[in-house]
């Protein structure tokens, strides 16, 4: 942000100062005292682990010895490890799999319900939604059912096609796409939900001025909703790719990264390892590393989108 | 099935019907007022067969209504939950005084998160502990666990009725491989859409610790040299032992994704497979929850390359109590431990009668005392697993985890045919040697020595 | 939707756009076009994936249900079998009348509760400071801040798991509600809302003489019903469905949470698959109706943000 911000035309900046509060000399005080709770919260319960979980990084410690210094043991360990370089690029494929999925479905969903009548928009927005209150424990207890492979309703209705039983969760070939259905299905109330929001924010009158120039729906939809509802796609990519690539509740509840780590996406990867290990330093190495890649490629979807936003 | 299934299952399936139990409520336990002036011991246990989960109750119970001094605080963690649950509290400093744990003990007794048991009881009953279970609860010659059963982890069961339907004997069951393909092409035309001949493991946790002793046996060594310097999983004995999942698989005998929940004999007990690979505790859970198949149920080792039925047919697990290196009240832990396993042989009697004569006692005492029990007679697959398949059981793989798995992602993908079986072995190897030199296992070796 | 899509602007719709006259004919076409064929193949095609999503948004749920009322073998049974054989409600009589089910669930609601009100407090507050106020130290803090959402949960889950327990919060309430509270994602979205506040409407509060307490209070509150929403469902959500943590953190089964307890149920009877759905059924139940209820809020707060 700091970035961006620093690149941004003299112009801009003067808009910029413009919406900041008038007296802001006062203001550092009060941004304190507004700022209090979640720098504390955060700081206990997040900065702290975190410069923790660093410091342990370096230590071999197994909770009952004393801990040995072993520099970057753990960190050369996961960097050798062609395990966890599958997991990343396991979790990669997994986004690939769900996010832009996802965001599509949830726009025209979107779009659908914001288009027809309002009974009609209701039951729609009711059903889409109601999967997201679902928890991922429940999710799985009902797909690994219905993913059965000798009594499941899936294989029962390829078996109607002349198909013969498919181990969706036992085949490595189906299984990360078995898993990125139900978080398809989990996550999409709630961008849909976002997504309709932003819709109904953008003015009408903006609709009625294309349709008076004939304007179609894709065209509609490419030069008034899309980039009206930039900052909301921005969030929902944001962290959809993040809330995805961490996804591991799913997988643990359904195959606990199986078959052949299959599934064994990159937090599920580090927590096998954590109750695996005997040793600690492993798994937060890991998961430091984890932090690191996924730092990297966030700030890079952050940068790419966020310029375009720029740009106009 | 993991890591967690290999801690939770190595001597009990992970979970079965508890419909018959008394104790419905997940993580359940008594309120205790009279807990009150009394030493409370932190107790934690897993989820076991229904008879098993019935009788740590009664004991616990039992134990808490015959003192006055401690007050046991038990609290059942499913498998699911376990391993994070234990570790977490580990890290916190806030572990159960005492707990109950499957497989070796020598990485976490090394590690110093068990506490030595010899100033805690006295040798005399030290000393009642035979010999198969003394080796299980050692480490370096001193005690970390109070063993309380051996068992064999795999033995085949197989259905006498579909057997006599098939056209097969009912009383012989295959004992080698080509016998297996042959009983399985036999069964498959009566099995249908969704029901196989065999149920087997077909995922590489699983693959991971039931096929040691096959491994053992088929190659005449482990996929590691004995003093775990090189990795030796490259070996033409080895693709064989893939080869035959892989046949089976294909032919469609067993099923491509495991059956149901868990590792348990449940679609057994519904007829979906005629036969079933398991540990010797798949019999408590069928007498349990499936009454009606016992007296068609047959025993026998499981099949072996060769028929070879006098070596390494298994594996054999153990379940045993032991004490965390912090725990706070270890004396008194060990009280209630003296008490229920190393005490009156009858306070375990129910234990070893009611899950159906399947698992060795750790005491010959409680074994003769099992044995004297009525029902013995009636149970005659107790003589197949205690005179058959115990005695040419191998101890359990002593090394880290990550080796059995590096072989059962290899039997998997060679099963899958993702990879050819010397593919998937060799990589099976790389992944070995890379955790010999990543955990320095050469020194731990001898230091387990030592 | 393709059909929708297809191009319509005609040469004669170009030469008509400017023309008064035009405005007459086209409210005229706009009535005689609900006859023409494309805008019933288009009332079709919506009718059509209206009712596609219905059924796919919804359809694991009624199986769930189903299964709910079937017997344990019949769950995944060979040969398939779509409906019970008997419809019996033993299994939701079962899990019902568990009365520690029912405090499992009474015990989460509360929770979640107190969590997404506390959510939305400090995370509102702290997007507004960073969106409107110039403050000291604010390109370190934001930076901070930003940054605490790309710390994976499972970076600091065990070192969190070492600072509750050093606080003695393991198996209270607080374990549960307070550590995750404040969420940088949250604040993230409320602030991007916050920065799309004309700047005219805060400048006419101070004019009134309200402080940046009373601007925020009664100017930017009023207006964030929308992102308020978002972050409330979210952070309900988040609450109702964790599942790693509770496990870890709490052990006394008067405390358990819905989703342990299902998992736990899962871990003990792992072959009583009819009351398995069933007691899923009912977990998920009481949750959708409240968001049942809610959704029309929802929907009304999404009109009032619309119409500002």
């Amino acid at each position: 942000m700091a970035t961006a911000a620093e690149r941004t035309p003299p112009a801009a900046k003067a808009r910029a100062r413009a919406r900041v509060h008038p007296s802001r000399r006062k203001d550092t005080g009060m941004a304190y005292i507004m700022l209090a709770p979640v720098l504390v919260l955060l700081g206990i319960f997040v900065i702290w682990p975190a410069i923790q979980a660093v410091y342990l990084s370096f230590f071999d410690w197994s909770f009952y010895t004393d801990s040995e210094f072993v520099g970057w043991k753990n960190f050369r360990n996961v960097l050798i490890d062609d395990n966890f370089w599958d997991a990343i690029v396991r979790g990669l494929q997994f986004v690939l799999m769900t996010v832009p999925l996802s965001l599509v479905l949830s726009f025209l969903v979107a779009s659908l319900a914001t288009s027809v009548s309002r009974k009609v928009s209701t039951v729609l927005k009711v059903s889409i939604y109601i999967p997201s209150v679902i928890s991922g424990v429940i999710a799985s207890i009902t797909f690994v059912i219905i993913y059965d492979y000798s009594g499941g309703l899936l294989n029962a209705l390829i078996n109607i096609f002349g198909a013969p039983n498919q181990a969706w969760l036992g085949d490595p070939r189906w299984a990360l796409a078995a898993i990125a259905v139900p978080a398809v299905w989990l996550g999409l109330g709630i961008s849909t939900l976002i997504m309709i929001a932003a819709m109904l924010d953008i003015p009408e009158s903006f609709y009625e001025a294309a349709e008076l120039e004939g304007a179609n729906w894709r065209q509609k939809t490419m030069y008034i909703t899309i980039p009206q509802m930039k900052n909301v796609l921005l969030f929902l990519l944001v962290t959809g790719f993040v809330g995805s690539i961490q996804q591991f509740e799913l997988p643990l509840v359904m195959t606990e990264g199986g078959p052949n780590s299959a599934t064994e996406l990159p937090n599920l990867f580090i927590f096998n390892h954590f109750r695996g290990d005997a040793y600690v330093g492993y798994s937060i190495a890991a998961a430091l590393l984890l932090f690191v890649v996924l730092g990297t490629i966030s700030s890079i979807i952050f940068r790419i989108v966020n310029s375009e936003k720029l740009v106009d | 099935m993991k890591r967690r299934t290999f801690i939770s299952t190595a001597a009990a399936a992970t979970a079965t019907g508890l419909a018959a139990c008394g104790s419905g409520t997940p993580g359940e336990r008594a309120d205790a007022p009279e807990a009150e002036g009394r030493t409370t011991v932190e107790f934690w246990g897993n989820v076991f067969t229904t008879p098993e989960n019935a009788w740590y109750e009664q004991i616990v119970e039992d134990f808490n209504a015959a003192q006055e001094d401690v007050y046991i605080n038990f609290q059942v963690v499913p498998g699911d939950a376990w391993d994070q649950k234990l570790k977490a509290a580990q890290a916190a400093g806030n572990a159960p005084d005492l707990y109950i744990q499957a497989g070796r003990l020598d990485t976490a007794a090394r590690t110093g998160t068990l506490m030595p048991l010899d100033d805690l009881f006295d040798s005399a009953v030290l000393d009642s502990v035979n010999d198969i279970s003394k080796e299980v609860s050692q480490y370096q010659g001193q005690w970390y666990a109070f063993p309380l059963l051996v068992e064999p982890q795999m033995t085949l069961y197989w259905n006498k009725d579909l057997f006599e339907q098939a056209g097969l004997d009912p009383d012989s069951p295959p004992t080698s491989w080509d016998e297996m393909y042959e009983a399985c092409e036999a069964l498959s035309p009566i099995m249908g859409n969704g029901q196989f001949a065999l149920n087997t493991a077909v995922d590489s946790g699983t693959f991971g610790w039931t096929t040691v002793a096959a491994q053992m046996h088929v190659a005449g060594h482990l996929p590691i040299s004995d003093d775990w310097t090189t990795a030796d999983a490259e070996d033409p004995a080895y693709e064989e032992l893939i080869v035959f999942y892989k046949t089976l698989q294909e032919n469609g005998w067993i099923p491509r994704q495991a059956l149901g929940e868990g590792n348990s004999a449940q679609a057994f007990g519904e007829g979906k497979v005629a036969m079933l690979s398991q540990g010797s505790w798949g019999m408590s859970e069928i007498a349990a929850d499936y009454p009606d198949l016992v007296p068609v149920t047959g025993v026998a080792p499981w099949v072996q390359s060769d028929g070879d039925m006098s070596h390494s047919v298994s594996t054999i697990g153990n379940m045993k109590w032991v004490v965390d290196a912090k725990a706070k009240e270890p004396e008194a832990a060990a009280s209630f431990m003296e008490w229920v396993l190393g005490g009156d042989p009858e306070v375990l009697r129910p234990f070893f009668v009611d899950t159906q004569f399947t698992k060795a006692p750790a005491r010959d005492e409680v074994t003769e005392v099992v044995n004297s029990d009525p029902a013995a007679a009636e149970a005659s697959w107790s003589d197949v697993v205690f005179e058959d398949i115990v005695p040419n059981c191998i101890p359990e793989a002593q090394y880290p985890w990550d080796i059995n798995e590096a072989m059962g992602d290899a039997i998997q993908a060679g099963m899958l045919g993702q990879l050819s079986p010397s593919e998937a072995l060799a990589e099976a190897n790389a992944e070995i040697q890379k955790v010999i030199e990543r955990e320095d296992l050469a020194e731990i070796r001898a230091e387990m020595d030592a | 939707m393709t059909v929708t899509a297809s191009p319509n602007t005609t040469p004669t719709d170009t030469v008509l756009r400017d023309s008064a006259q035009a405005e007459g004919l086209r409210r005229t076409a706009r009535r005689r076009r609900m006859l023409e064929p494309r805008w019933i193949a288009t009332f079709v095609m919506k009718a059509f994936f209206s009712v596609i999503i219905l059924g796919l948004a919804l359809f694991p749920l009624a199986w769930m249900v189903i299964s709910g009322f079937k017997i344990r073998t019949e769950v995944v049974s060979t040969p398939f079998q779509f409906f019970p054989e008997v419809w019996q409600w033993e299994n939701y009589v079962q899990i019902l009348s568990d009365p520690s089910f029912l405090r499992t669930l009474a015990i989460t609601g509360a929770g979640a509760v107190i969590f997404t009100t506390g959510s939305i407090a400090v995370n509102s507050m702290a997007a507004y400071a960073f969106a409107r106020l110039e403050f000291k130290g604010k390109r370190i803090v934001w930076p901070i801040v930003l940054m605490t959402m790309f710390i994976p949960g499972m970076t600091i889950l065990l070192t969190s798991f070492i600072v509750v327990t050093n606080l003695r919060m393991l198996d209270t309430m607080a374990v549960l509600i307070i550590p995750g509270m404040a969420a940088a994602a949250h604040i993230f979205f409320v602030r991007q809302f916050y920065l799309n506040i004309p700047s005219s409407l805060e400048e006419a509060a101070v004019v009134d003489g309200c402080g940046r307490w009373g601007v925020y209070l009664r100017v930017f509150l009023p207006l964030s019903k929308a992102p308020f929403v978002v972050v409330g469902i979210t952070s309900f959500m988040a609450y109702w469905n964790n599942f790693v943590w509770p496990v870890m953190t709490i052990t006394s089964p008067e405390l358990f949470q819905v989703q342990q307890y299902l998992a736990a149920f899962r871990g003990e009877r792992s072959s009583e698959l009819g009351l398995l759905m069933a007691g899923s059924a009912c977990a998920a139940a009481p949750i959708i109706i409240i968001f049942l209820i809610f959704q029309r809020q929802i929907i009304a707060n999404i009109k009032m943000a619309g119409l500002k």
